[in-house]
């Protein structure tokens, strides 16, 4: 029986189909599967490519918004709208947040989320500290970003300008032979007279940008005999001129360790003008000036005024120091020739210029020392970044 | 004398089997079809992923002061790519590769619609990347900042 059993085929076919079913149902489900997680894979792909687009444009917008804002503080920054905060576009959203990577770079980290895919992308903004900007002469010590182009001294053989730099860090360059100026360094050792002639690599010195919120500012009328700049208020102004040196005043107020900004066309100005207050006196001047700077200050120290010359002109930016004693003092004018007298008075600060010329027809000459800005002090102009991204 | 059953498959079994498989087969064919057509398709939407992120990565390495000059530089880059009016047609092919749509002069919103970020202005960049018989696509969107908005 058992050999019948054995060598009976009844069914054998049915049995060979069952496995051939069996196997074929193995390899259909197979490729199903893998089919169905390719696919699933490719619009998982496509989501995170999509969550890394969406995240770069959130850390771009970001990266111009700072830049925009000309601000590298991170509590402004954090507090900013759009920061820290999960804004939609396109196919999910973007959320961005700021920080410190170390004192001079912020690291802006944007997530990008679709369909719960998310993607991250870090940018880091190197920064250059706007207040190393008016570091006095490192800049040129330091083979700093700033291009200078040429920093051009003379004076004369009397009334020499001495010129200090008190800091660290040589001067690299060419000093040529000059006269009318002695060019010092730590009040010790005497430089040699003449020029420093930048190294030609440097890049450009940033241009200057008015402030955003200018045309919030209230207007002053001209033609004024005595102007007065009320504290705690910004103006806009077209002209400032005073060619008759015996009438009119000029006095500005920047309060307590205020900021007071006037934007103005053009100066023409004989007479010197007075800055009250403790604060700092921003004065951008659109055009050109030929002015003379404070007569003198007030208060308990003295305030601290930057000069922002957007004029080119080089035969008409006179500025003159002739306050008689100690005076903070910024001129940013990289796009033209400033000539500069002193009349004895002390002027720390600094000068950046297309060709700093010493005004021979200003009286005897003063000297400019050069400080580095202290901690409490910045200048107004937009940090300069360099991108790096980082993408997961 | 042993008698042994000699006896192979009978007409009748092998119809039946041929009947089996045949069923089985029209059964599998969707599955098989399906199963292919999903690799496939996969395949595919990869090979569009990366065109479309290549024509995004372009457009983030450029600066434009317009949308006309986004318009300008995609048309001449790319032949088989469309510049749409309305946003409405985004998703309908209209005889080329890639449909794009240039948003107006914006800033960023937050999801109850308020202004972020709000001094920066560019345009949001659509691109839609046709594929599989056109029936399938992809899209990417972008946010290109105008250099001159943003005194750039």
């Amino acid at each position: 029986m058992v050999r019948q059993l054995k060598h009976n085929k009844k069914g054998s076919a049915l049995v060979l189909i069952i496995m051939v079913v069996a196997v074929l149902m193995i390899l259909g489900t197979a490729l199903l599967s893998v089919g169905l997680s390719d696919t699933k894979v490719a619009v998982k792909h496509q989501e995170i490519v999509q969550a890394r687009n969406i995240a770069l444009t959130g850390v771009n917008v970001a990266a111009e918004r700072i830049i925009n804002m000309q601000e590298s503080d991170l509590a402004v920054i954090n507090a900013s709208s759009g920061f820290n905060t999960h804004v939609p576009f396109g196919e999910g959203s973007y959320f961005v947040t700021a920080s410190h990577g170390s004192a001079d770079t912020i690291i802006l980290s944007s997530s990008g989320t679709v369909e719960g895919m998310t993607s991250t992308v870090e940018l880091t903004l190197s920064v250059d500290d706007p207040s190393n900007l008016f570091d006095g002469l490192r800049q040129l010590a330091e083979n700093g970003p700033l291009d200078l182009k040429q920093l051009l001294i003379q004076g004369a053989d009397v009334n020499p300008i001495n010129i200090t730099i008190n800091w660290d860090e040589d001067v690299y360059g060419e000093v040529a032979d000059g006269v009318g100026v002695n060019l010092h360094k730590d009040n010790t050792d005497e430089l040699s007279n003449g020029y420093i002639d930048l190294n030609a690599d440097q890049t450009e010195a940033p241009p200057i940008e008015l402030p955003d919120d200018v045309a919030s500012y209230t207007p002053m009328p001209t033609g004024l005999t005595d102007l007065v700049f009320e504290e705690g208020i910004n103006y806009t102004i077209d002209e400032i001129y005073f060619m008759n040196e015996n009438i009119g005043s000029i006095t500005f107020n920047t309060g307590n360790k205020g900021v007071q900004n006037v934007v103005v066309n053009r100066i023409y100005s004989k007479i010197p003008f007075t800055v009250n207050g403790t604060g700092t006196l921003n004065i951008y001047i659109t055009g050109n000036a030929y002015f003379q700077t404070p007569s003198k200050t007030s208060g308990s120290s003295e305030a601290t005024i930057f000069f922002y010359i957007m004029g080119d002109d080089p035969d008409v930016n006179y500025l003159t120091m002739d306050a008689g004693y100690f005076l903070n003092a910024y001129i940013y004018a990289p796009q033209t020739t400033v000539y500069i007298s002193a009349n004895n008075t002390e002027v720390h600060g600094a000068i950046v210029a297309e060709e700093i010329k010493r005004n021979d027809n200003q009286g005897p000459q003063g000297y400019f020392q050069y400080v580095p800005l202290s901690d409490d002090q910045t200048f107004p102009l937009p940090p300069q970044y360099n991108r790096s991204y980082y993408s997961n | 004398m042993k008698t042994r059953t000699k006896k192979g498959l009978t007409l009748v079994e092998i119809i039946v089997a041929i009947a089996i498989l045949g069923i089985v087969f029209i059964a599998f064919q969707q599955i098989f079809y399906n199963g292919y057509f999903s690799v496939f398709t996969s395949g595919q939407r990869t090979r569009a992923i990366m065109d479309v992120q290549e024509i995004v990565d372009n457009v983030n390495t450029q600066s434009f002061s317009s949308d006309a000059a986004i318009s300008n530089y995609l048309t001449t880059q790319y032949s088989d790519l469309l510049i749409i009016s309305n946003q409405s047609n985004l998703y309908t092919y209209q005889n080329k590769t890639v449909n794009c749509f240039i948003g107006s002069l914006t800033t960023m919103k937050d999801i109850d619609g308020n202004p972020v970020l709000n001094d920066v202005y560019g345009y949001p960049v659509q691109f839609v990347l046709f594929f599989g018989k056109n029936t399938q696509k992809v899209q990417m969107t972008v946010f290109v900042i105008d250099q001159d908005a943003n005194g750039g």
